[in-house]
Order: C-alpha cells, then sequence, then structure tokens
C-alpha cells in the first residue's frame, strides 16, 4: 500500500449547487486521489472536523453563494486554531477577482473560477499539497 | 520515517490529530508502522466492535448514523470506520459516506474515518483490523465498522467484528441467494431496511427460511429486525439486539474464543502478506523477468510456463539465503 494523497472536498453553506464539487472529486479520483466528499451545506467546523479526522492533505471548498470571504475565512482561522494550517486550502466557484486577491492574503491557495479544466486543478494540487511538510 | 514517540503521547492523551495521523500511518502501512501498533497494544481490549455490511444502496450508512446516534445518547464513545471501494485502474476512490452524518458530526465523542480498500490483496482487512485496534485504544467503547457486503475482503473485515449486522432491503431476493455462502454464512442480526417497501414479506419469508438452516442453538436465536432509517424505526431494536448478542457472547465464553481466532487469523494474514512483498522484492530485482514477460506478451511462452519459469527461479534464490 503506499501513500495516497487525499482530498477533502466540501460545499459550505447554503446553496445546492453540488454539480461542480462532483465533477472535481471525480476527476481527483481518475487522477489516483483519494477523495472524501462532505455533501450539501457544511459548517466550517464540520468542514475542519472532518479534514482533522481523515488527515487529509487538501481541502477543496466549492461556494457559489457568494459567502465566499466569510467562508473561507472561517475555515482558515479554524485550521489555525487547531493548528493544521500545513493542510492546503484551494477553491472553485463564482468569485469575483477583488476577492480572489482577498482570499489567498487569508491564505487560500488558489482559486479556479468556472470554465477551468479539471486538469488544471488537479495538477496544481499534485504540484503543491505537502510542500508546508517538507 | 523514524518512530514519532510524543505522536503517541498526544494520542494517549485524547488528541484526536494524533490519532487521525496515527491512523494514517496504520492504513498505508508505512513503514515503522507496527511500532505504533505495539505503543498502542496495551490500551487495546475493551472497544466492542460491530460490523454492518449489505449491498450498495440498501441505506447501512443512514443505518449507522442513527445507531451511533443512539449509542451517544447512552453516553457511549463511538467510532464509525466505513469502507468504501477504490477503483482497480487507478487506486483512486471518492468516499462519500460522511454524507449521511447528521448533526452527530460535530460531537466530541464521535470519530467517524472513511477507509478505501484501495485494491490490495487481501490487505484491507489487515488495515481495517489495525484501524480498529487504533480506534480501540483511543478509548473509543462502541466501533461501527461499514463494508460493502462483497468479495472475500469484505468478509474478512466482518470476521474481525463481534457481533455482524448484515442489511438488506426488499426486492433483492435474488441477492440473498447470492450472497448466501459468503456473508450471509456469519450474520448475528439481519436487518431488513425499507421496511415500509412492496415485498418485505418475500424477503423476510426468505431470510427465515435461510436462517433455518443454520445449526441449531438454543441460548441464542438470530435476530430479524425491520426499520426504516430514514424515519429511525427499529433502530432501537437493532441497538437492543446488539446488545443482546454482546451478552450472549459473553456469557457463553464465546467473546474470547472469537477474539484469539482473531488474533490468529491476523498473524496469518501478515505473514501471508509479507511473504508476498519479499517474494515481489526477489521478483523485481531479478534481471531476466522482463524478458519472460516480453516473451508472454509476444506469445512465445505461454503464462503458465513462464510462472513455473519464475518460481523456479524464486526457489533457487530463496535456498541460497
Amino acid at each position: 500500500m503506499s501513500e495516497k494523497i487525499k482530498v477533502l472536498i466540501a460545499k459550505p453553506g447554503l446553496d445546492g449547487h453540488d454539480r461542480g464539487a462532483k465533477v472535481v472529486a471525480r476527476a481527483f479520483r481518475d487522477a489516483g486521489f483519494e477523495v472524501i466528499y462532505t455533501g450539501l451545506r457544511q459548517t466550517p467546523e464540520q468542514i475542519v472536523n472532518a479534514a482533522i479526522e481523515e488527515d487529509v492533505d487538501a481541502i477543496g471548498v466549492s461556494i457559489l453563494s457568494g459567502a465566499h470571504n466569510h467562508c473561507f475565512s472561517e475555515i482558515m482561522q479554524l485550521l489555525k486554531h487547531n493548528s493544521i494550517e500545513d493542510i492546503m486550502v484551494f477553491g472553485g466557484g463564482i468569485i469575483p477577482d477583488d476577492d480572489v486577491t482577498y482570499l489567498k492574503s487569508i491564505g487560500v491557495a488558489e482559486i479556479f473560477g468556472p470554465g477551468t479544466p479539471t486538469a488544471d486543478t488537479v495538477d496544481f494540487v499534485k504540484t503543491n499539497v505537502r510542500k508546508g511538510n517538507e | 520515517m523514524s518512530f514519532d514517540a510524543s505522536l503517541i503521547g498526544r494520542f494517549l492523551k485524547g488528541d484526536k490529530r494524533a490519532c487521525a495521523r496515527i491512523i494514517s500511518i496504520v492504513e498505508d502501512r508505512r513503514p515503522g508502522y507496527e511500532e505504533y501498533i505495539e505503543a498502542i497494544q496495551p490500551h487495546v481490549g475493551s472497544a466492542y466492535v460491530v460490523g454492518i455490511t449489505g449491498p450498495p444502496g440498501v441505506g447501512k450508512s443512514t443505518l449507522i448514523n442513527k445507531l451511533a446516534a443512539g449509542f451517544l445518547e447512552s453516553n457511549a464513545n463511538i467510532a464509525v470506520i466505513a469502507v468504501d471501494p477504490s477503483s482497480p485502474f487507478t487506486g483512486g476512490a471518492v468516499l462519500g459516506d460522511r454524507i449521511r452524518i447528521g448533526e452527530i458530526g460535530l460531537n466530541p465523542k464521535f470519530y467517524f474515518r472513511s477507509l478505501s480498500s484501495r485494491g490490495s490483496l487481501g490487505g484491507l482487512s489487515e488495515a481495517a483490523v489495525d484501524v480498529i485496534r487504533v480506534m480501540d485504544a483511543f478509548k473509543k467503547e462502541i466501533i461501527l465498522v461499514e463494508t460493502v457486503g462483497t468479495g472475500q475482503n469484505e468478509v474478512d473485515v466482518m470476521r474481525a467484528c463481534d457481533t455482524t449486522v448484515v442489511v438488506t432491503m426488499p426486492g433483492t431476493g435474488d441477492d440473498i441467494q447470492a450472497q448466501k455462502a459468503g456473508i450471509l454464512e456469519i450474520g448475528n442480526i439481519f436487518v431488513i431496511n425499507k421496511a415500509d417497501r412492496d415485498g418485505v414479506e418475500r424477503t423476510l419469508r426468505e431470510l427465515q427460511t435461510m436462517l433455518m438452516m443454520n445449526p441449531l442453538n438454543d441460548k441464542y436465536e438470530t435476530p430479524i429486525i425491520l426499520t426504516r432509517s430514514n424515519t429511525g424505526d427499529g433502530i432501537k431494536e437493532v441497538k437492543t439486539a446488539v446488545e443482546r448478542h454482546r451478552d450472549y457472547l459473553e456469557s457463553s465464553g464465546w467473546l474470547s474464543i472469537k477474539r484469539s481466532e482473531r488474533n490468529v487469523r491476523a498473524f496469518k494474514n501478515l505473514i501471508n502478506s509479507k511473504i508476498i512483498d519479499e517474494i515481489n522484492l526477489i521478483i523485481s530485482h531479478h534481471h531476466g523477468y522482463d524478458d519472460i514477460e516480453t516473451q508472454v506478451k509476444n506469445g512465445g511462452l505461454s503464462p503458465h510456463r513462464a510462472s513455473i519459469q519464475l518460481m523456479e527461479y524464486i526457489n533457487k534464490k530463496i535456498l541460497c539465503r
């Protein structure tokens, strides 16, 4: 058995648009990752708790409700609070450029907007994950 | 990777992150994982392990979630280990059992961990058994283990449990027939979920008929329970049935017999997989291997002849040691 890269795909907030999250989860699976899918309407606490219990390397957050600044900053704070900032966080959804700048400033590794080929997301995670441990 | 004693220290203090990391080390079979198992071994032995199995889509995850909530209400410390299949082609997996965790997810006495079967030969059962050990040492009193009830791997996981609950649903009569030879033989409790659906009487009758063929036991009668896990109907009865089976195992002395057999089986499985690793190492150092494989590919050598040739080489290597 080998060490697999584990990714948590999470859907915080109240929007029910999970197609994107499911497509990305599938792309990671096909690239040989282990994907934990949380399902809809997860609170930041639930997401971070799942990340701890499953010992994941990265968290991918899909959000289309417009509450991204709030949700991401909660998640980043909770990771810090639990001393697990080494988990990489990336995101996808309808997120304006200005907000992308803000999200990166609080430690989100990358935001993938609409139209991003799934291969780009997978490659990004493959290249950048576990950097904090090295 | 070197052994990190501080990780064990944090683990024994109840740090969830340390527990999660040790599970990963054990699950991945990272070099030196045995040391972690050894370190926690003195703390193993108090958990009661309940396996829940059945075909995909019968409602196992929802049932387990409700059952876990029931045990949490009795103030027990609970873990759920959910095993999902991985792709035999890419090794990847989407583990979706967390979707069914309701509000109990953030209860500090609850721990949910997904495991993928990683398509390994028999490796799943050993890794899962060791993950059960880790949860046990983490002071979990009840450990619920979920598997899809098909295939030898899953049967092996269920054999590592104290009580096995087999879940089915109406309209899967043929499934019951097909499963007869496997998981059904080790079921201690049967659950017909989605019991509001048509055909529940037929499924019940089939299960009853099947159980009548089992050897008679005047101390324990295998129950069949009708449930609707989405509404919670029948869940209490499942919990009671688990407790009753546990009482039976404890009072009859079967529990300790079961557990010592389990240790022997774990030992044998570990030896088998270590032998396979060792042999594969020999093969990987064999310069002639590529040539044999090419000949098999070209049709110059039959797969059987090639395997005999390779075994001769391996036998020689082993004798030379």
